[in-house]
């Protein structure tokens, strides 16, 4: 699976090698995947495909303006790529209508990860590049394909699916 | 109150990258990406290469050695059966040593290997000759997800003393040096690749002068000659999904294996 990402912008200098890339990120990149797949093993094999994607394509990521940026983008391009070809475990969220949650055990308590698990990988992405990559919406809309307001439709009843299970979730879309 | 950016934080804080791996790993599939994206843009025919004739070619018996581990396989108790199994990374390894001992005199060390979609098999091969173990590796492709036609040719500019030739049975054969895919001064590699309209495969096997980081060239030239390979990737069992049952016994006996993937195969 190869991933276009020519419309990059690339300008400057910023990363000296390969290997410095992946010192600096590698940490970062595997807990964003894990957080995406929920799955320390598949996560581990998103981030070596992202990295391998970055760098068979080296010299455009070592000109790119935020190289960091860029292995991010191909990382949640590769899961969200992989995911529409297996579609396995996804919950498919109805776009633009608002469908009532179905209550929820408070006795069964989830973890954080299993309760990402529990949204589409779309979403799971938005979560994760917002909250916690804490990219503004408008990057993460660049990043997932989505309108700005789409964007924020989502985030909003993505974290509306979270409370179901974390009712003091605090943050708002 | 719960912030979400800091569950998120909290629920990953105790993860952390196996960075010597993950670069390695990166790396090797980035160069095999590299590899086969040059592919897409080759066009034309030229030149001819000696042909290996006869279908019914079988590797016979062929003993491996592990100076590390002190341990030997018998890669194939004889002549192949005919019958096939489900290919493995185990498999594919010891299916290319076996093929390998047919064609040169040597020890085998670092197997390492994938099954799945696109099965890759490697190995170090130390000749018999002398010199330092240099890296051998196989990738079996679909041939199909390319859209290539049929013409192979010799177009790129990283392949240097290349020559294609059409083959009788309809499968092409082309082999080149590559001295650009490395990060290594010096790094040098002898490819010998079969584009099978009829099997949809495309078979990429290579002879490094380098070991498994390809970085650092170990020797002059790469373990095995661009003819060792050209009779290597020729034989007719090779297959993106089975192999001959006495390969896949003989996997399961390797001495030393490593999985390129989380999944372990």
């Amino acid at each position: 699976m190869t991933i276009d990402l020519a419309e990059e912008p690339v300008t400057g200098t910023r990363v000296g090698s390969f290997e410095e890339l992946v010192a600096m990120t590698g940490d970062r990149m595997l807990r964003t995947a894990v957080l995406l797949t929920g799955d320390r093993h598949e996560a581990e094999d998103l981030v070596q495909s992202a990295y391998a994607q970055a760098f068979a394509r080296w010299r455009l990521v070592a000109r790119a303006e935020n190289p960091v940026a860029y292995v991010r983008t191909i990382l949640t391009r590769v899961f969200l790529a992989d995911r529409r070809r297996r579609r396995v475990g996804e919950v498919a969220w109805t776009a633009g209508t608002d469908v009532a949650a179905a209550p929820v055990d408070p006795a069964l308590r989830l973890s954080l990860l299993d309760a990402l698990a529990t949204l589409s990988a779309q979403d799971r992405a938005l979560l994760v590049l917002r909250y916690f990559e804490d990219l503004p919406y408008p990057e993460v809309a660049d990043q997932l394909g989505l309108s700005h307001a789409a964007c924020r439709t989502r985030a909003s009843r993505a974290l509306a699916r979270l409370r179901l299970h974390f009712p003091d979730l605090a943050d708002q879309a | 109150m719960m912030k979400l950016h800091d569950s998120l934080t909290d629920a990953v804080a105790d993860v952390s990258a196996d960075l010597p791996t993950l670069l390695d790993g990166s790396r090797r599939q980035g160069l095999a990406l590299r590899r086969r994206r040059r592919v897409l843009a080759a066009v034309g025919a030229t030149a001819a290469v000696a042909v290996l004739a006869g279908s019914g070619y079988a590797v016979a018996a062929a003993v491996g050695h592990d100076p590390h581990t002190g341990a030997s396989w018998a890669a194939s108790p004889g002549p192949t059966s005919g019958a096939t199994a489900p290919l493995t990374g185990r498999s594919l390894d010891a299916a290319l040593a076996a093929a390998v001992d047919h064609v040169a005199d040597g020890a085998f060390t670092a197997f390492r290997g994938n099954g799945g979609g696109e099965p890759m098999g490697e190995f170090l091969f130390a000749p018999k000759a002398g010199g330092a173990a240099g890296l051998v590796q196989i990738d079996l492709q679909r041939l199909s997800s390319y859209g290539l036609s049929t013409t192979y040719g010799c177009g790129q500019p990283y392949m240097h003393d290349c020559a294609s030739q059409q083959l009788p049975d309809g499968d092409t054969l082309r082999t080149y040096t590559d001295e650009s895919s490395g990060s290594a001064g010096g790094y040098r590699r002898y490819v010998a690749e079969v584009l099978s309209p009829r099997r949809d495969l495309r078979l990429v096997l290579g002879a490094a002068n380098t070991q498994q980081d390809e970085r650092h060239a170990v020797r002059p030239d790469p373990v095995l000659s661009p003819a060792q390979l050209s009779t290597v990737a020729l034989l007719p069992w090779w297959d993106r999904t089975r192999l001959p049952v006495e390969y896949v016994e003989a996997g399961r006996r390797l001495p030393s294996y490593a999985s390129l993937t989380s999944s372990g195969d």
